[in-house]
């Protein structure tokens, strides 16, 4: 008997495959996409994607398709729709300026975990390093738990054992922007007592499982785990420093927990905006600088939430002698970082270019400082920890009067 | 009043019939297939919870209808030329679409294309043809010759823009020459058609008008049909589909804390449900 095809169809939405017939080759997506900026390789556009994913649906579910072509899509042109897709970084620009509104960035989304279930997988690079991690330590790198906070947390803080306020900085955070997770910690305490999970309860948040290799199996223990570690602190309100986990959890979380979240969960620039606005944060150094914000991809166009780009702003507004100025590209438009969702692991080279791209634009304010909020972002960006620079990374940070990178939380808390 | 059919010789007119058939049946099978696929996604969006084929189907027709979707609006903050160029096909092509089913009407069924109605109609109709030939020539020109910086490239497409403007000047002609050659009371209400035929009568002089009328008839409903049996299987299936995407991702956050796709509230409320039964299980054995 012959092997079944592959269904490519099965587990896409209603939405999703409506808009997959929806794209109308407008090509105006061409002209936003950060990797359409450094490979001008309109073969993997989204027009490109959508036009070739539709064919494979096609291939096994319309009579045109019966008739006129091979059931089969060959594992050569998957492979190679496969590198298209793990090219895109899913930062949703495309999606935001689309035409039609296709909601690419989810779209891409359910696409990944399709191709991840087929016979071509998920890229070696993360299948093999953090997807497997998951499975040893509750998170997507390779170090214990218990080790989480001695890189970062700060000796003259102490955090109470349980508190209304909560503090989950994530792995991200942890490992590759530990100055991120200790600036907020150094601004929640400024404020008042809040609370951390224990080291090794702090588990991984799930993005890139559900992001990457389609393996939710996982996300309904973690998220009931999580949940209940949260609970037990007695948190009300949870300040996430990663926008990737926020989204995860304050909406993908509830589904697989079975509830609404029993607090509330908010980007710590959130949170800080409303200590501020409630007088129990004040910045009291002045500084005369220029400085501009970047607003990260996962917040400006988040899989799921709304967008969060005031906060941000409300913070640096008040602080003494700032002077905030905005890229070309800000808000909902604002250009991508390169690193995230796998193109820093998986395609280094266009990563490092987009990031380049930004940096660029960044340059042109003639602002003093890029601030930014995200540990994708800031990795990416400013590069200081443990991860190698990539030699185009390296090249723009030597120009001549280098633009100062920071993390908006770190930047602040040195103005406490 | 309404003119059909002058000058087709009988066979032809046959052909027309059996072209007509053949094409509307290629695009039911096309169109159909598509809606076959929307309707075995998943139920995941509220709005689109539960729909079949025919759902999806008036789905598609009352938010084409939309002033989303009809007055371009995703399309505006983009290009305003563009906007305009989407606006003038869309509209052109849906009063042509709407005008060629009442004349069917009028032909058929009732007679009520006369008089003031019937020059009215003409004149819709003319500017609907001239929205489109301007659309369309301009997407052809933004295509081959004010070329966007990065494009996909892909021969369908061309085609398909050509094809379309084919049928619309071909249009033209048929009702310029018909004109030319009949002179009817008050052609002017048709000023695009009157204009094509008095250019053509000035080319081909009056004896040459009969002749070529059948030519360019022919090539004309050659064309539009093939176009029409052509749609479900290219990219201007968006006409299909376009106006629903545009609907979910403005409505998005409409009255809602969160999104509404992602949202399974029978699966949340079954995991809840087990949960607590699991928690209530737990107090019992514990209590006991």
């Amino acid at each position: 008997m012959a092997e079944k095809p592959f269904d490519f169809m099965e587990g896409l939405t209603k939405k999703e495959l409506i808009e997959l017939d929806a794209c109308t080759r407008c090509n105006e997506c061409l002209a936003w996409c950060p990797v359409q900026d450094v490979t001008d390789d309109p073969n993997i556009s989204p027009p490109a994607r959508i036009h070739a994913y539709k064919g494979y649906i096609e291939k096994t579910h319309t009579l045109k398709g019966q008739l006129f072509s091979s059931k089969k899509v060959s594992v050569e042109e998957l492979k190679e729709f496969k590198d298209s897709l793990w090219k895109c970084a899913l930062c949703g620009t495309c999606g935001e300026v689309c035409t039609v509104g296709i909601d690419t960035k989810k779209l891409w989304w359910s696409v990944r975990r399709k191709i991840a279930e087929s016979e071509v997988g998920c890229p070696e690079v993360l299948e093999k390093g953090p997807l497997q991690n998951y499975y040893k330590v509750r998170s997507p790198f390779p170090f214990e738990l218990v080790h989480k906070y001695k890189i970062w947390f700060p000796d003259d803080i102490q955090m109470a054992d349980k508190a209304e306020i909560g503090y989950y900085e994530g792995c991200g955070c942890t490992w590759d922007a530990p100055q991120m997770a200790e600036g907020a910690v150094r601004l929640l305490n400024a404020a008042g007592p809040f609370t951390m999970l224990d080291p090794d309860k702090s588990w991984c948040c799930g993005f890139p499982q559900a992001a990457g290799s389609g393996d939710w199996s996982i996300m309904a223990e973690l998220a009931n785990h999580m949940v209940k570690a949260f609970t037990d602190k007695g948190i009300k309100r949870l300040a996430i420093s990663c926008p990737m986990c926020l989204d995860i959890m304050k909406y993908l979380w509830p589904y697989f927990y079975g509830d609404e979240m029993p607090f509330e969960t908010l980007s710590t620039a959130e949170l800080l905006a409303d200590l501020v606005e409630e007088g129990k944060l004040k910045f009291t150094k002045r500084i005369e600088e220029t400085v501009t914000y970047h607003d990260p991809c996962a917040m400006a166009r988040p899989f799921m939430g709304k967008p969060i780009l005031d906060a941000p702003r409300q913070l640096l507004n008040a602080v003494p002698g700032m002077n905030l100025i905005n890229m070309e590209r800000h808000g909902k438009l604002s250009r991508c970082c390169g690193g995230s969702a796998g193109e820093r692991a998986v395609n280094s080279d266009i990563s490092a270019n987009i990031a380049k791209e930004l940096f660029l634009e960044a340059k042109k304010t003639g602002a003093d400082t890029m601030l930014t909020n995200c540990p994708v972002c800031y990795l990416n960006l400013a590069t200081k920890t443990h991860a190698a620079p990539h030699p185009v990374v390296e090249e723009w940070r030597a120009l001549e009067d280098p633009l100062k990178i920071n993390d908006l939380t770190q930047y602040l808390a040195a103005l406490l | 009043m309404a003119v059909e059919f002058w000058n087709i010789p009988d066979g032809l007119i046959k052909a027309f019939y059996a072209v007509a058939g053949l094409a509307v049946i290629i695009f039911v099978l096309g169109f159909w297939g598509k809606i076959r696929i929307w309707s075995k996604g998943m139920d995941a969006d509220q709005e689109l919870k539960g729909m079949g084929p025919v759902g999806l189907i008036w789905m598609s027709i009352i938010k084409f209808f939309s002033s989303d979707c009809m007055f371009a609006k995703r399309v505006f903050p983009r290009s305003v030329i563009r906007g305009l160029m989407l606006m003038g096909i869309m509209w052109g092509f849906t009063l042509l679409f709407l005008g060629t089913a009442g004349r069917s009407l009028n032909y058929y069924v009732v007679q009520f294309l006369e008089g003031g109605i019937w020059l009215l109609f003409s004149l819709i109709l003319d500017i609907a043809g001239f929205l489109l030939l301007v659309g369309t020539g301009y997407g052809l020109y933004r295509k081959y010759i004010g070329k966007p910086e990065r494009m996909v490239k892909s021969s369908q497409d061309g085609i398909l823009l050509v094809l379309l403007f084919l049928v619309v000047i071909s249009g033209f002609f048929v009702e310029g020459i018909r004109i030319a050659a009949l002179n009817p009371p008050a052609a002017d209400w048709s000023p695009v058609g009157f204009v094509c035929g008095a250019m053509i009568k000035a080319l081909v002089g009056t004896e040459a008008l009969k002749p070529l009328y059948i030519g360019i008839w022919t090539i004309h409903f050659l064309f539009a049909f093939s176009f029409i049996a052509y749609i479900p299987f290219s990219k201007y299936e968006h006409i299909f589909a376009a106006q629903i995407s545009t609907y979910l991702f403005e409505e998005k956050w409409k009255d809602k804390e969160i999104p509404r796709d992602w949202v399974f509230q029978e699966e949340i409320a079954q995991r809840r449900q087990a949960r607590l039964n699991s928690s209530n299980q737990q107090h019992e054995s514990k209590a006991t």
